[in-house]
């Protein structure tokens, strides 16, 4: 191998380099490789989508082979009243796409109604927010969901045991369970856990390859965006001037790594949306972890009180054994 | 041990009843088998005021165990030795709340653990802790005092 490298030969590997990157499609692979660490986002422009449901079929594909089989009869749960079984693998509930399930991890959200005297029609796509802090992902106690640093929160159907927990703190209630599923199983079937949670992982196999969300690449009106966070909300901020436009999920749940756009404003959207199971809404949210996180100053601080404790308990034991010496001398 | 470690063993004692209670209302169940529906115990089914009270009750353990630490360690081997139980419950229950520490710290915001490291922390925290409090509990039955006479 030559130690050298001639002018025309470098320029050759550059052209042949440029053209392979120019032929995988307009740089969308160095996409999510050039965060430099920093968690992937996506952006939304929700006056962009025009409800085709493009992303939702080409989220069932390329995510298909994760979705949940199955065996049947369920084990009988205990208590039956408290543990329900949900089962969506019947290929009626399989086909279902007007909500999330744990094979549907995307839906459009169609909303209709009047903003400043003018009508609207929006189509929002719904899905994981990817919280920055999440706390599904905080309180798992089983360390099944994991946030990644690339800011993809992920429930790994392996170690997940479906008892929800995931769900009930999540301000979006997002995650859904399938019965009859995971590691549960072969442990205490009937009386502990219930299956696995299941919900959008930012296709986080294809990321890991350099490649984009199929949701994203598939769209054909380019509704999202995906970058570095900062450069998203850098994004976000001008669209949203551009248009007398609104932001949701800057500050949601202490931010999170989607971020909505629309005309009009998230609490009139909010109203005109149905919401229920698989029907997230889009409320304000507080961070969910900062209660909690607040109090990590007292674990802080407990070591620091522990030891002055033992120091104050070492001085008042030197004194006490001083009084005793000294009336000992008197004695 | 004086009137002020007598009151604080108390003390310790309860905090280690809430702690592990609490530890164990960190995973759905609870709810599931009625725990929340017996009076005064509504809180145990919300995660959020469950995980609040685990770290309260935590950090009061952590800092009285601390005191025992120090106290231990500069007293004179003559006057404080602890059981071959005690050595063991002092080892897990170290273990537990160093492990604990970290699962807290792990929840800040941008902290990110790799998957692993999550799941071995988790059960580390757990395995420790159920290891801590069934021993505790062999002991209490037993007798088995922490130091010797």
């Amino acid at each position: 191998m030559p130690d050298t490298i001639s002018r025309r030969a470098f320029l050759k590997a550059g052209l042949v380099t440029l053209g392979a990157v120019a032929a995988t499609g307009p740089g969308l692979t160095t996409i999510t490789r050039a965060s430099n660490g920093e968690p992937l986002c996506t952006l939304l422009d929700i006056s962009r989508c025009i409800g085709c449901e493009e992303c939702v079929y080409a989220c069932r594909d390329v995510n298909g082979h994760k979705f949940p089989e199955p065996g049947h009869p369920f084990p009988a749960m205990h208590p039956t009243k408290r543990v329900k079984i949900a089962d969506w693998s019947s290929p009626e509930k399989r086909a279902v796409t007007d909500r999330l399930t744990p094979y549907n991890w995307l839906f459009i959200q169609y909303t209709a109604g009047e903003y400043n005297g003018k009508a609207f029609e929006l189509n929002i796509p719904r899905r994981c927010m990817h919280c920055t802090n999440a706390p599904c992902s905080n309180l798992c106690p089983f360390g099944a969901a994991y946030h990644q640093s690339n800011g993809i929160v992920r429930i790994h159907p392996d170690i997940c045991m479906g008892g929800a927990k995931c769900k009930m703190v999540c301000p979006w209630l997002i995650p859904e369970r399938q019965s009859g599923v995971g590691l549960h199983l072969s442990l205490m079937p009937q009386y502990a856990g219930n299956g696995v949670m299941y919900k959008c992982d930012r296709c986080y196999d294809r990321v890991a390859k350099g490649e984009i969300p199929a949701c994203i690449e598939v769209c054909p009106e380019n509704v999202q965006q995906i970058g570095p966070r900062s450069q998203m909300i850098e994004k976000a901020r001008k669209l949203a001037d551009e248009t007398n436009g609104f932001i949701y999920g800057l500050d949601e749940n202490g931010g999170t790594n989607t971020l909505y756009v629309s005309p009009v404003p998230f609490h009139v959207l909010n109203q005109s949306i149905a919401t229920g199971p698989g029907n997230p809404h889009l409320k304000p949210v507080d961070d969910t972890m900062a209660g909690p996180n607040r109090l990590i100053a007292a674990l802080a601080i407990a070591p620091v009180a522990g030891i002055l404790g033992a120091t104050a308990r070492f001085k008042n034991l030197a004194v006490q054994a001083d009084k005793v010496e000294s009336s000992r001398e008197d004695s | 041990m004086g009137r002020l470690e007598k009151i604080l063993w108390r003390i310790y004692a309860g905090l280690v009843i809430l702690t592990a209670f609490t530890g164990f209302g960190n995973m759905p169940l609870y709810k599931r088998y009625y725990v929340s529906n017996l009076p005064g115990l509504s809180w145990t089914s919300d995660f959020l005021i469950n995980v609040r009270v685990h770290y309260i009750a935590g950090s009061f353990l952590l800092a009285i165990g601390i005191y025992f630490l120090v106290l231990y360690l500069f007293s004179s081997r003559s006057h404080l030795q602890l059981t071959v139980t005690g050595r063991l419950r002092a080892l897990f229950l170290a273990l537990s709340l160093f492990s604990g520490m970290i699962m807290a710290f792990k929840n800040l915001p941008s902290v990110t653990f790799s998957f692993g490291w999550l799941v071995g922390m988790n059960f580390l925290h757990m395995g420790t802790a159920m290891v801590f409090v069934f021993l505790s509990l062999g002991c209490f039955i037993a007798r088995a005092r922490w130091a010797k006479d």
